[in-house]
């Protein structure tokens, strides 16, 4: 395994609403990101990816549990230390049109981190920043312009330049490509992969296009109810389909189209909604919804387990079949 | 871009050019314009007095431009004044949020819950009357309304993703409150204090009326403009020319303030 670069370790994050009840946003999720490493967390719309990542981000503080990056424990950090880390750690935000304030050009924008973090001049953070603008592609010409004045796109270029221009070791892209034409997000994609080949930073990428996840990450790990039900290591050639082990997992692949798809095949969709993350059930969060459950499923929570090389499932049913299927190995 | 230039330029022009009537028009007053005489007392506008004579018998062409210098100088070092302040109040109130916000507004609830001029009066009053009390009188209720502004517009900006990419790149909480939060509070404060420029003016007036700030035989446009009303049916050019010289202005200044607006709002190009 190579150099670990970010490690969550069973992280919880709790808010008190109003009424006195707690919400669990996140509950118990231990993840790491290592150097070189593109790691997609995915998962429907509130499941706790994005309040996992802001904690990651040290957006949001953590209730339980700690963060380790680079092996030292940043988990509330504030003031010299918070700055510290943040020049280290870049993220990239979902929404192209609100990354820039909107009466600063771009060219300013760039030259903010080499302003703020290296004390250049502004000469040099200009030449700097004429820099970054190439490394993404985009010609010097965008130095003058205003935010609202570029595509999402270039937007979400001129994000990433600005992202990686003092060379961070960990970029967290929450939902980065989302918002953006399916073409221009293969572009940003293959532009995050390119630089992560020069510098080897670590990706952590929120997104819930697990094709997207399939063609880039290097792990993928599934959120279901603010707990990670299927982590699994990708390696080339592999498909998510054929690996997946979580009913979750299995219904979610399914409801992503396909052109490849058989269209005699009948659609699986994932029907219901997930329970209340104020009162989260005793036994499995998905068992509600789950066309596998058995009766145990509904006493008793499975924990994460380890059913091959890098894939961990947190399923009764998925432990089985793959400890049956791997049994005549190990006799 | 070119025609808001254009736009701008003219307008700044005009206030200018009123701003420099203020300053230095009061040269070409034909009268003094405390001299009183009887004689020609309530004159229609003529040859002799061109904007007529007030009710005893002064030279109403010249207490306008004398008036200018009065009612200008002091609104203006009052809008300056109480937009800052407000502005840096409610910017902090409501980026920092929790008990800074909480003491903030409430201070602001409590001043907001007297009715503005009311409340100025109580305060010109304990202080005693002249220009200078009525300054802080005013400013003490006045700069609520800006803090209102600001403070609502901090509170979402707080919340934008630039915000936070701002804080990735390095920027401190100073920087950020400058060069972040500020540039999108001010052209919305610009706007709110040229159109502050009138209702600054006749709280001024207001406050003169009552004795409290311009004492009566100064020329005071507001001031002239209570004097004149008892007159307003047998005499009424001396309503219509302060009153005229006040519309002007504040004319004059919201329309900068509308192309000011619109230079500075990048998006609308």
């Amino acid at each position: 395994m190579e150099k670990q670069i970010l490690k969550l370790s069973h992280v919880t994050r709790e808010f008190e609403l109003k009424s006195g009840e707690k919400l669990r946003a996140v509950t118990d999720v231990s993840l790491s990101v290592g150097q070189g490493e593109f790691v997609f967390v995915a998962g429907e719309s509130g499941c706790g990816k994005s309040t996992l990542v802001k904690m990651a981000a040290l957006l949001e503080p953590v209730t339980q549990g700690r963060i380790l990056f680079e092996g030292e424990d940043v988990t509330g950090l504030r003031g010299k230390g918070l700055r510290q880390y943040r020049r280290q750690v870049q993220i990239v935000l979902q929404d192209p049109e609100n990354v820039c304030a909107p009466r600063m050009k771009v060219g300013r924008f760039l030259m903010e981190p080499w302003i703020n973090f290296e004390r250049k001049s502004r000469k040099e953070a200009r030449d700097m920043a004429l820099y970054s603008l190439e490394r993404v592609g985009l010609s010097e010409e965008f130095f003058h312009r205003y935010p609202h004045q570029l595509s999402g796109g270039q937007l979400q270029r001129v994000s990433i330049a600005r992202a990686i221009a003092l060379h961070p070791r960990l970029l967290i892209c929450d939902e980065a490509t989302s918002a953006l034409d399916v073409s221009v997000q293969r572009q940003i994609l293959e532009l995050l992969k390119e630089h992560q080949r020069e510098t080897g930073y670590g990706v952590l990428f929120i997104c819930h296009d697990l094709a997207v996840a399939e063609a880039l990450g290097t792990r993928v790990a599934v959120m279901y109810l603010g707990r990670v039900v299927e982590i699994m290591e990708l390696k080339e050639g592999e498909s998510l389909k054929k690996m997946a082990r979580h009913p979750y997992t299995k219904a979610l692949l399914a409801s992503t189209l396909s052109v490849q798809d058989d269209p005699e095949e009948p659609w699986r969709i994932i029907s219901g909604e997930p329970p209340s993350p104020v009162r989260i059930p005793k036994g499995c969060g998905f068992c509600e919804r789950c066309v596998e459950r058995m009766e145990r499923c509904q006493k008793e929570r499975p924990e994460l387990g380890q059913v091959g090389g890098g894939h961990w499932v947190a399923c009764f049913k998925g432990r089985e079949s793959a400890a049956a299927e791997n049994a005549p190995f190990h006799d | 871009m070119r025609k808001k230039w254009i736009r701008f330029s003219f307008f700044l022009a005009l206030a200018l050019l009123v701003t420099a009537m203020a300053f230095w028009g009061y040269r070409f007053a034909p009268y003094d314009p405390l001299e009183t005489d009887f004689g020609a007392k309530l004159t229609p506008p003529g040859r002799e007095h061109l904007m007529g004579t007030d009710n005893v018998g002064r030279d109403v062409f010249s207490r306008v431009l004398w008036g200018a210098r009065n009612s200008f100088s002091l609104t203006f070092l009052m809008i300056i004044l109480v937009s800052f302040m407000g502005t840096w109040i409610g910017m902090a109130s409501g980026y920092f949020g929790g008990m800074v916000d909480a003491v903030l507004m409430r201070l602001t609830d409590i001043l907001l819950a007297f009715p503005d001029t009311v409340f100025a009066i109580a305060v010109a009053g304990l202080l005693g009357p002249g220009l200078f009390n009525t300054v802080v009188a005013l400013s003490f209720v006045w700069w609520t309304k800006y803090a209102r502004l600001a403070r609502g517009l901090a509170n979402v900006i707080k919340t934008k993703d630039y915000i936070t990419q701002a804080r990735f790149g390095g920027a401190g909480t100073m920087k950020i409150l400058v060069f972040y939060v500020l540039p999108n509070i001010i052209p919305q404060a610009v706007i709110m204090a040229t159109l502050d420029v009138g209702g600054m003016m006749l709280a001024l007036a207001g406050l003169s009326f009552l004795g409290l700030a311009a004492q009566p035989p100064a020329p005071e446009w507001g001031a002239m403009l209570y004097e004149g009303k008892s007159y307003m049916q047998t005499a009424p050019w001396i309503m219509i020319f302060s009153g005229l010289a006040i519309f002007i202005t504040v004319m004059v200044f919201n329309l900068l303030g509308d192309s000011l607006r619109d230079l500075l709002d990048p998006r609308e190009t």
